[in-house]
């Protein structure tokens, strides 16, 4: 198990658990000086240290005589596992107190991984030193209790003789207390000389790829991308690799005009000289800590690792260590030119520095440091960068300076530190759990975790693009994705990264108001396409295929307009936050459709050329999914209008028009009709000539689809989807049921809406299949282009559909309501979130439903009156 | 040093192959090897000389002709050979032999894009230039094409990143069958070859883009067989 520099475990870990009578002073005859002095060292260089003993606390914390300052903790589990203190510079503090029945050391040790989870610090990255872990005459070694399963992963070693052996995942050193303080040294050590952590590989929390396959890696590089504060660095390799996509961007940093605009990108940090490059590797992204760890395999010597995070709790900084034979691994400069644009850098202070310019004036700067240190053959890299980005500014180096500072102050373990507590705290209040289906589980989370990767500082504004910040693809335009897909989702993730993309919406609504009156509307009319300065970016021509096709959507896709006045809604519905917030959203997109219906003669009114959801056919009149969102929007609007005191008569004049507004529903069949004349088309469905998903476009070219009733993705569904009050009660499944055959989901945004649906229409198992078609969207790249980045609105769709649709939640006037249809395939369904300003979490089984919350909330289930419940309750039972 | 072996029938096709098979050996650095099966032989054995010959360790790949009068020996060639083989069709005759732009054909596979690499490769050193040909037909079509003002870029950026990562390459995309486009892709890109992967499998329904594209090409089509074949 040695590394080959002089170590007994090779490995580093980060809290270090251990026997009082058996590791440390075995009989109780040794001095405790030696080991007191390596305590202390430990918890100096931020090692959490818990002493495991079946004395009293007098009796251990007599002979310990310790009270480290940290950063690493001192705990102290005595009485046979009754109880924990804590000893540090306060003194001796009880943290845990078990009352009743009997206890032993395996209750420490649910107590110690209790503590440190709370740290993120998970079981895989605990040393557990003991000296009895095996049998003798037919009975378990009394350490053999710390390895309960919730142990399972922990670096489990024993320093005593255990003449009969140990158990299968205990290292046998021997060597008795020489060997434990040895132990220490070598944690100790690798501290010191800036070894690389290890990850705790717990298959519930990690992507692990392994080997290098050149048709995985750029979808790797995407997939192991990792951002914090509005920064992102893809997963690429340190080295530089042949058809590698290595990239730095920052939201909302644009270069470029019109629809040329895109992502800028940025210095890049991760860049290392390794020669010859590793052959094959296992690449862990631990979802759990927001660690990315690589560790070359088949090497000998001292094979490459690496780990890296984009820090949670300084947003903009970015670490790195690295380490390899000293003859094969060189730092080089700490940052790089990004591709295809110029930048200005240099050296001073022994700091790197690097600015790279958008041609819009503003930039991405960054500001690095990097020590390199030896522990025998081995070369370690530590590299620690902070990054500023502005879309209107370009070089910050006071604000790179000041985050370096501060990070630089706190040293690399100890941000790695925040940084693992931070993702701990931010998954103990959101998660999902699905016991029975362990790869839906694992991708809900990843799914989790990139939206929490491309979220920004609170206060700033969020301009997410289709890919975020995972690639370059779609060149980070900003589509009704990011309202629609990713919003509802965000809010119950992070509210406030949901707030600042509207205000992205609310600073550009003038860009809104003048594209309105250029196309001689009122109000305000959000473009289909945006990046920095809110107007259409859409590109005037692209390929389906190989065929160059004009693109229409830039002039006709407007329904985007009501769907940024519908996030709007649904941010202050799900967060019981003032509506006034979105307010101009609403008022102004409002005064667009106003404008933009046309009344004949009958009195009705119609909204003319436009494309739904449905791209296949466009340029049509009375799209369903159009007119209802703006019939929605004009509901919304007169409702914020009259809540907000607005006298001056629009509320009047704007639910008069909803009411006008045709929908294209009949009552006879329960179905609305996608557009007027749509029933008319040939009634070709996908069954009849692919297995969808499929892009039926490329497949039967652009007229044969326009002329047909097969669509790319829910158009009159999207309304079931998001404004269910809006359209005929009991018409989801006759409608589900008409275009479900007919849908194509040619289009990525399309298999997780449908699993919410198909949730909803009682269909559970049909949705979860659904549901693992979005899940595995990006994992295993069904697309061909997640190289290009990640499906953001696909990621937001997912957890939507276990939201809305399999956990049937809504919010409606300040409370929450529960409709849960759970597949067969699921027992239970367990989930974190927030919602109207709480953290709730919800139990569901085929039994009951239980909710938890950190403070009052109205909820229910739906259809009965909701009531208000604080901690834990009882909903009863699923209908 | 290694051969490009040029199989000569002492008829009218003996020119062009000769053209091709230098074309070629000055891509790959090699020099022209010329084979004559006597007259009196039997296709069958005409063609097992050729492929003795072919299997010589210096010898890279064979030119022959591709007419139908001589379809009985390199028929028998192509089904047989491990090595790439470059057939010289009737209405190629009289063109010039310089290979300046090759079309690849390639249905995203990583077999095919496998078979061909290492002769892209030479392509690609020699400043040839490549055209890649995908089409999209009922099973390599995308699941999704999300916004067409977009979604070529990425996809093909990808594309040619795992299956023909060469500098200056560009990507043809067609939708229908890949049999149909080949000619007249070769032909509106004015290629002087068509480089084929080819799985050397003659089931019915298998090899119908190569069967085709031998039948009806008026340039050469260079046959790279499959690893897996």
């Amino acid at each position: 198990m040695s590394d080959g520099c002089g170590g007994l475990i090779g490995r580093t870990a980060e809290a270090v658990a251990f026997t009082w009578e058996g590791a440390a002073v075995p009989g109780g005859r040794c001095p405790v000086g030696p080991v007191r002095r390596r305590v202390a060292a430990l918890s100096a260089v931020g090692v959490d240290v818990a002493v495991i003993s079946d004395s009293d606390v007098p009796h251990v914390d007599g002979q310990l005589r310790l009270r480290p300052t940290g950063p690493g903790r001192l705990l102290l589990c005595v009485n046979r596992g009754s109880e924990m203190f804590e000893a540090g510079s306060g003194g001796l503090g009880l943290l845990h107190r078990r009352a009743g029945g009997p206890t032993d050391s395996s209750d420490s040790m649910r107590d110690i991984l209790s503590f440190l989870a709370r740290r993120g610090v998970w079981p895989g990255l605990v040393l557990v030193v003991g000296s009895d872990f095996g049998s003798a005459g037919g009975v378990a070694g009394s350490d053999s209790r710390l390895l309960m399963p919730e142990a399972a992963r922990v670096i489990a070693v024993s320093v005593g003789d255990e003449p009969g052996g140990v158990p299968a995942g205990v290292l046998h050193v021997g060597g008795g207390r020489s060997a434990f303080l040895r132990l220490l040294d070598e944690q100790l050590s690798r501290r010191r000389r800036g070894r690389v952590a290890d990850v705790d590989e717990d298959p519930a929390w990690i992507l692990r790829e392994t080997g290098i396959d050149p048709l995985r890696h750029r979808v790797t590089e995407s997939l192991f991308t990792l951002g914090a504060g509005g920064v992102a660095t893809r997963g690429s390799v340190e080295e530089a690799v042949a058809g590698g996509a290595p990239v730095v961007l920052a939201a909302g940093v644009y270069d470029g005009t019109g629809p040329d605009q895109h992502l800028l990108p940025g210095p890049q940090w991760t860049g290392l000289a390794v020669e010859p490059a590793p052959a094959q590797d296992v690449r862990v992204l631990d979802l759990r800590s927001g660690v990315l760890a690589r560790t070359e395999t088949g090497a000998g010597g001292h094979p490459l690792r690496s780990l890296r995070f984009a820090s949670v709790t300084s947003p903009g900084v970015v670490a790195l260590r690295a380490e390899a034979s000293a003859a094969r691994l060189r730092p080089g400069p700490a940052l790089l030119r990004p591709r295809g644009k110029a930048m200005t850098s240099g050296r001073q202070d022994g700091r790197y520095w690097a600015t790279v310019g958008s041609d819009r004036g503003g930039g991405i700067s960054a500001l690095a440091v990097q020590q390199t240190r030896r522990d025998g053959l081995v070369r370690t890299v530590e590299r620690v960068a902070a990054y500023a980005a502005c879309p209107w500014r370009g070089s910050r180096p006071g604000q790179v300076a000041a985050a370096l500072s501060t990070a630089g102050d706190l040293g690399f373990d100890r941000l790695l530190a925040e940084h693992r507590a931070a993702w701990a705290a931010r998954w103990e209040a959101v998660d999902v759990r699905v016991p029975d289906d362990p790869a839906a589980q694992l991708a809900l989370r990843f799914a989790l975790f990139q939206l929490w990767c491309n979220t920004t500082k609170s206060r700033a504004e969020l301009a997410l693009g289709a890919r975020g910040l995972s690639g370059i693809g779609y060149a980070g335009h900003v589509f009704w994705d990011a309202d629609v897909f990713v919003l509802p989702a965000l809010v119950s993730i992070d509210p406030a990264a949901a707030a600042a993309m509207i205000r992205y919406r609310l600073r550009r609504l003038k860009a809104a108001q003048a594209q309105a009156r250029a196309a001689g509307w009122r109000g305000a009319r959000f473009p289909w396409e945006s990046a920095a300065g809110g107007e259409d970016v859409t590109p005037p021509s692209g390929h389906l295929g190989g065929r160059v096709v004009p693109i229409l959507t830039g002039q006709l896709e407007e329904h985007v307009t009501a769907d940024v006045a519908w996030a709007a809604a649904r941010y202050a519905e799900w967060t019981a936050r003032p509506a006034r917030f979105g307010l101009p959203l609403l008022l102004e997109t409002a005064g667009y459709w106003a404008s933009r219906c046309r009344p004949d003669d009958a009195g009705n009114a119609h909204i003319d050329g436009v494309i739904g959801p449905d791209e296949y056919h466009e340029r049509v009149d009375d799209n369903a999914y159009t007119n209802v969102m703006a019939r929605w929007n004009l509901r919304a609007a007169a409702d914020a209008a009259d809540r907000a005191g607005l006298t001056d008569g629009r509320s009047r004049r704007w639910r008069e028009l909803a009411e006008r507004i045709v929908d294209g529903y009949d009552p006879a069949t329960g179905r609305y009709e996608q557009f007027a004349g749509y029933f008319g088309l040939e009634p070709l469905l996908v069954a009849d000539f692919a297995a969808p998903p499929v892009a039926a476009d490329l497949l039967l070219g652009r007229e044969r689809v326009a002329g047909s009733q097969v669509i790319k993705q829910p158009d009159v569904l999207m309304l079931h989807h998001l404004v269910p009050g809006e359209v005929a009660a009991g018409s989801l499944v006759p409608n589900l049921d008409y275009y479900g055959p007919r849908t194509a989901h040619g289009s990525s945004l399309s298999p997780a809406v449908t699993a919410s649906l198909l949730a909803r229409a009682g269909r559970p198992d049909e949705a979860l299949t659904m549901l693992r078609t979005a899940l595995a969207l990006d994992i295993d790249d069904l697309s061909g282009t997640t190289a290009a980045g990640l499906h953001m609105a696909n990621l937001g769709g997912v957890w939507q559909a276990v939201l809305t649709g399999f956990a049937g939640l809504q919010v409606r006037a300040g409370a929450l309501s529960v409709d849960p249809r759970l597949p067969g395939a699921w027992g239970s369904l367990q989930l974190r979130f927030r919602c109207l300003g709480r953290r709730v979490r919800l139990d569901i089984t085929r039994g009951r439903i239980e909710i938890g919350t950190d403070g009052p909330l109205l909820a229910g289930l739906a259809g009965e009156v909701p009531r208000r419940v604080a901690g834990r309750a009882s909903l009863g039972r699923p209908g | 040093m290694t051969h490009v072996l040029a199989v000569l029938g002492g008829g009218k096709a003996d020119v062009s192959v000769i053209g091709t098979a230098a074309a070629v050996a000055e891509i790959a650095r090699a020099q022209v090897q010329r084979v004559s099966p006597a007259g009196d032989l039997s296709a069958q054995r005409a063609a097992g000389q050729v492929l003795r010959a072919l299997h010589s360790p210096g010898t890279l790949l064979v030119v022959l002709a591709g007419d139908e009068l001589s379809r009985p020996i390199w028929w028998r060639v192509v089904q047989r050979s491990a090595k790439p083989v470059v057939l010289v069709p009737a209405a190629a005759r009289g063109r010039r032999a310089e290979i300046r732009r090759v079309l690849l054909p390639l249905d995203g596979t990583a077999e095919s894009a496998a078979a061909v690499a290492e002769t892209v490769e030479q392509f690609a050193r020699a400043g040839v230039d490549l055209v890649v040909l995908h089409v999209f037909d009922a099973e390599t079509v995308p699941r999704f094409w999300d916004q067409a003002a977009h979604a070529r870029g990425v996809w093909e950026d990808e594309f040619l990143a795992r299956f023909c990562a060469q500098p200056g390459a560009r990507l043809e995309l067609r939708s229908g069958v890949a049999g149909e486009h080949v000619l007249d892709v070769a032909q509106a890109e004015r290629a002087d070859m068509i480089a084929l992967g080819w799985s050397r499998h003659l089931d019915p329904g298998r090899s119908r883009t190569v069967r085709r594209t031998v039948r009806d090409a008026v340039v050469p089509v260079m046959l790279v067989p499959m690893a897996t074949g």
